[in-house]
């Protein structure tokens, strides 16, 4: 198709609206270095103070450290589960198998305050509110669906044959998944981990509901900040997020142009 | 052993783990909660028939959905331009829109509705802007109403308005495209009568994704709304910390839980729900 | 429920000599397991919580040095419990689902009055002891079964003096005015204080309140809908104020002379008609370090003292009538119980407020939005 007067137009208003998409969560870069105690953007002079004061805070630095624990934990069980079922469902491959796959990403598209209700009401008599068990249970029934579709997606382009090669050849079922099954869904384990991953470390609404003080996530500081709204110290915290995202994000780019090269070599 | 094992797949062991951890820790407290719907305080339907009694109750039906409705418009209109533009450039610039794309999907909500809150404030960045050029002499009422919760819903959801659609519009053979326009059709002739309609499985799917996600949007409403724009999901955590009326609550979650299974079900007939979120793509 | 609770004494006390070396590591992660508990869970949230230290549970902010210091600091010196903190904020859901969990780890809750009757009719609160906490040193309706007031804030407004210069507000009836008082309002989101003001405007007489009449409030308020804005947090309110985003504020007291303050005087507080709210104290039941212990807390921060300071702290009113004559000259504008202001203040009725809470809230909600 050539490219008319209105293609091109378009495609101005697409680059336009992508900025609009991103520039406007940049504001919290100027607004962190604001000299004063307020939260306001800085005139002439620039200042570091409330990444210092961020750095220097324990409650901050443990909302991190908790934010990490639970995000790596989350990530951890819900890509071996989701890796599981994934495989096992794809195994199975009958007409049960896909209402199960269905009922199995709800999860992820109840709506949260239903999901944080579910899990508010059953936390309460099971003495897991305001825990990470609590906290690191809810994520991953929240997250595994995202590795159940990324390692889906994976399996989707494998050839069932080579498992059936290997099998002939006299490996074992274990032998099998381990060798042949898992390299080859690999790249689908690594994006479902990240994607569970940054599920849990964004996740708030759900959080609001069972965490109350000994489990006090990254996201729910910065809620009770935005709040507050008086304390430039959250746009701080804002900009050390964005960072962090940016680098997840490059490195996840990177690992998938390393296994395409891979794959084309 | 070996008679069951003829009957039920050696794979289903392996969904066991999750498949049970998702009925007993999440199916079981949602369907306590439709049980809850029906008993409390008391026994019938009297939660159900507070939403014909009270006028205010069905107001906020309303809201959220002309909330919703706008949402989706707004985003899966704007998301058709982007992915569009995306599937007709080249390569290289492709890569580059769909970083811009990712990065802000990743961005975390409350990053970016912390970000809102400095620019569209009485005294934020937007309004100061706008004085100083002399355009206004007021500060305009971006937030605390309305206007501040769809741009700050709308901003949230163009990603996810754009990833269905791409798929959708990588799928097509652009040899009709071609031969609708050797035939003598113009741009627009080809893209009215041929190209939309052949993008409408894309426009369905990302325009219920979009209606539902918005549905139960609990973070946006409440910051940027001021209180204003009482939405379901935020009057529903009112109910479970303040007011303590689990009943009203949990009929409320009934109601949405059942329109987006209805809307799923409808969604499901147009396009694989795993595609909704670009892992497959 | 009995052997719950005695699984967790048994564990308790094992932890406690634990930390203290009289028992092995090996012993106490044995112990935990019999009473089917993980040690992580238990041991430095439980075990602490449990007897070592009072804690209080309150929204935080700049109360953990002024309760600190004004009740802490005597209450130990008297040989109780050194006090802590939960800042997480005592929602009434949350004390609800504190209890209801079996794991209640904060001893006292920095709540409202009417938290107590709502709380107490479910059985969430322990009873008030008034062997040991006094009757006399609160307001007369101020000290009921499940709570006792220990300081009064309230809801009064602050207006914009370049706005209204030779005509200033002084009544609810101004503040609701527009045609007179043209320009913005901001009310408190969640119904309290805004309901009376409204029925304060419309010509209810303070002292007859009380059983609000909903319909008629909601009707006022609804009239202002279009140049309303309404807070959640005390900072939304003042920087409402302070960014002149409305030419009248609704305000909680206390922040009103900072808000004088960071404007430079531009805005001022008027306290005629403040709606005073009793600040209590309630006991979730099982609190853990036992009730003895905390109606003897309690019992200190009634001390005139204590009260005056968090006075000078926090801008909280004392609730103690022996406290009144030592408000200090700087703090009269403010405070609701001095010599100033105490007589145009209309009292909040924690009764009404405690059984109809839920509803009311709900209704305004509705109304607002």
């Amino acid at each position: 198709m050539k490219t008319g007067l209105f293609s091109h137009f378009n495609r101005a208003g697409a680059w336009v609206l992508l900025m609009f998409l991103v520039t406007p969560a940049l504001i919290a870069i100027p607004v962190s270095l604001t000299p004063k105690r307020f939260l306001s953007m800085p005139k002439g002079e620039l200042s570091l103070r409330h990444f210092e004061k961020l750095f220097s805070s324990p409650e901050w630095m443990s909302s991190f450290f908790q934010s990490a624990v639970i995000g790596v934990s989350t990530a951890l069980l819900a890509t071996a589960l989701g890796t599981l079922c994934a495989i096992g469902l794809w195994r199975v491959s009958s007409k049960y198998s896909e209402v199960v796959r269905a009922f199995l990403l709800l999860p992820l598209i109840i709506p949260q305050i239903i999901s944080a209700m579910a899990f508010y009401r059953l936390w309460i008599p099971m003495g897991i509110i305001d825990s990470y068990i609590g906290l690191i249970l809810a994520h991953t029934i929240l997250a595994t669906p995202m590795v159940l579709i990324t390692v889906s997606a994976s399996l989707a382009n494998f050839d069932p044959k080579l498992e059936q090669a290997s099998k002939n050849l006299g490996a074992s079922n274990w032998t099998t998944m381990r060798r042949v099954i898992l390299p080859s869904v690999k790249p689908g384990v690594f994006a479902g981990a990240l994607f569970a991953f940054i599920l849990s470390w964004d996740e708030i609404v759900v959080t609001l509901f069972i965490s109350k003080f000994s489990v006090y996530t990254l996201p729910r500081r910065m809620w009770n900040g935005i709040r507050e709204n008086t304390d430039p110290t959250v746009a701080a915290a804002a900009v050390v997020l964005i960072a962090i995202t940016i680098l997840a994000f490059a490195f996840s780019a990177y690992m998938s142009r390393r296994n395409a090269s891979k794959d084309t070599a | 052993m070996s008679a069951l094992r003829r009957h039920i797949h050696p794979g289903w062991a392996l969904v066991a783990p999750f498949l049970l951890l998702v009925a007993a820790l999440y199916l079981g407290p949602i369907l306590n909660i439709l049980w809850l719907s029906v008993t409390d305080p008391e026994p019938g339907l009297g939660n159900y028939q507070k939403l014909f009694e009270s006028d205010s109750l069905l107001r906020i039906f309303w809201t959220t959905i002309r909330i919703c409705l706008i949402t989706t418009v707004g985003s899966v209109f704007l998301g058709y331009s982007i992915a569009y533009a995306m599937v007709h450039c080249h390569e290289k610039q492709k890569s580059y829109m769909l970083t811009l794309l990712l990065v802000s999907f990743w961005i975390s909500i409350l990053v970016r509705t912390f970000s809102w809150l400095m620019l569209l404030g009485h005294r934020g960045l937007v309004n100061n802007a706008l004085e100083g050029m002399g355009v206004i002499a007021e500060p305009i009422a971006f937030m605390r109403n309305e206007l501040g919760v769809l741009i700050g819903m709308i901003h949230y959801m163009i990603p996810y308005a754009v990833l269905p659609l791409l798929v959708n519009m990588q799928s097509l053979d652009m040899r009709v495209m071609n031969a609708s326009r050797n035939l003598g059709a113009t741009g627009s002739q080809t893209f009215w009568r041929i190209y939309l309609p052949l993008t409408t499985p894309g426009i369905v799917a990302s325009s219920l994704l979009i209606f539902i996600l918005s549905l139960g949007f609990y973070v946006t409403p409440a910051v940027l709304g001021g209180g204003k724009v009482l939405m379901i999901a935020e009057y529903i955590s009112v109910q479970l910390l303040v007011t303590l009326k689990w009943g009203t609550a949990a009929m409320l979650a009934g109601l949405m839980l059942f329109g987006v299974l209805a809307m799923l079900y409808i969604m499901s007939r147009f396009m694989k729900l795993s595609t909704v979120f670009g892992g497959s793509s | 429920m009995q052997d719950k609770q005695f699984m967790r004494e048994t564990l308790v006390d094992g932890a406690k000599a634990f930390k203290e070396g009289k028992m092995k590591r090996r012993t106490f992660l044995t112990l935990c397991a019999m009473t089917g508990f993980s040690a992580a869970a238990s041991f430095p949230g439980g075990a602490e919580a449990a007897a070592d230290y009072i804690v209080m549970w309150n929204w935080g902010g700049q109360s953990e040095e002024c309760h600190g210091g004004a009740i802490g600091k005597p209450h130990e010196a008297a040989g109780g419990l050194p006090l802590r903190f939960d800042t997480s904020g005592p929602l009434q859901g949350k004390i609800k689902e504190m209890v209801d969990s079996g794991n209640v780890t904060a001893d006292v809750c920095d709540a409202d009055l009417f938290d107590a009757v709502a709380l107490g009719a479910s059985g969430h609160l322990e009873a008030i002891d008034y062997n040991v906490v006094s009757k006399d040193k609160t307001l007369p309706n101020y000290a009921l079964d499940h709570g006792v007031s220990i300081i009064l804030y309230g809801y009064a407004f602050v207006y914009d003096t370049e706005a209204y210069g030779d005509n200033p507000p002084n009544s609810w009836a101004d503040f609701f005015d527009t045609a007179k008082f043209p320009g913005k309002r901001s009310l408190y989101k969640w119904a309290n204080g805004s309901l009376e003001a409204a029925l304060m405007a419309d010509g209810v007489d303070k002292d007859a309140l009380y059983p609000l009449d909903m319909d008629r409030a909601l009707n006022k308020i609804k009239g202002m809908k279009d140049d309303s804005l309404y807070w959640g947090s005390g900072s939304e309110a003042h920087s409402m104020c302070v960014n002149g985003e409305v030419t009248m504020g609704m305000v909680w007291q206390n922040r009103g002379r900072n808000i004088e303050e960071d404007t430079e005087g531009r805005y001022k507080l008027v306290m005629n008609q403040a709606l005073a709210m009793p600040g209590a104290y309630i006991v979730p039941k099982g609190n853990p370090a036992g009730r003895e212990e905390i109606m003897k807390f309690i019992a200190q921060a009634q001390d005139p003292d204590a009260q005056l300071q968090l006075l000078d702290c926090l801008g909280m009113t004392p609730s103690n009538p022996a406290a009144f004559d030592g408000i200090p000259e700087g703090q009269q504008p403010y405070a609701i119980t001095s010599a100033m202001n105490i007589d145009g203040v209309a009292f909040n009725d924690p009764t009404w407020w405690g059984e109809n809470g839920g509803d009311a809230v709900n209704a305004f909600l509705e109304a607002i939005s």
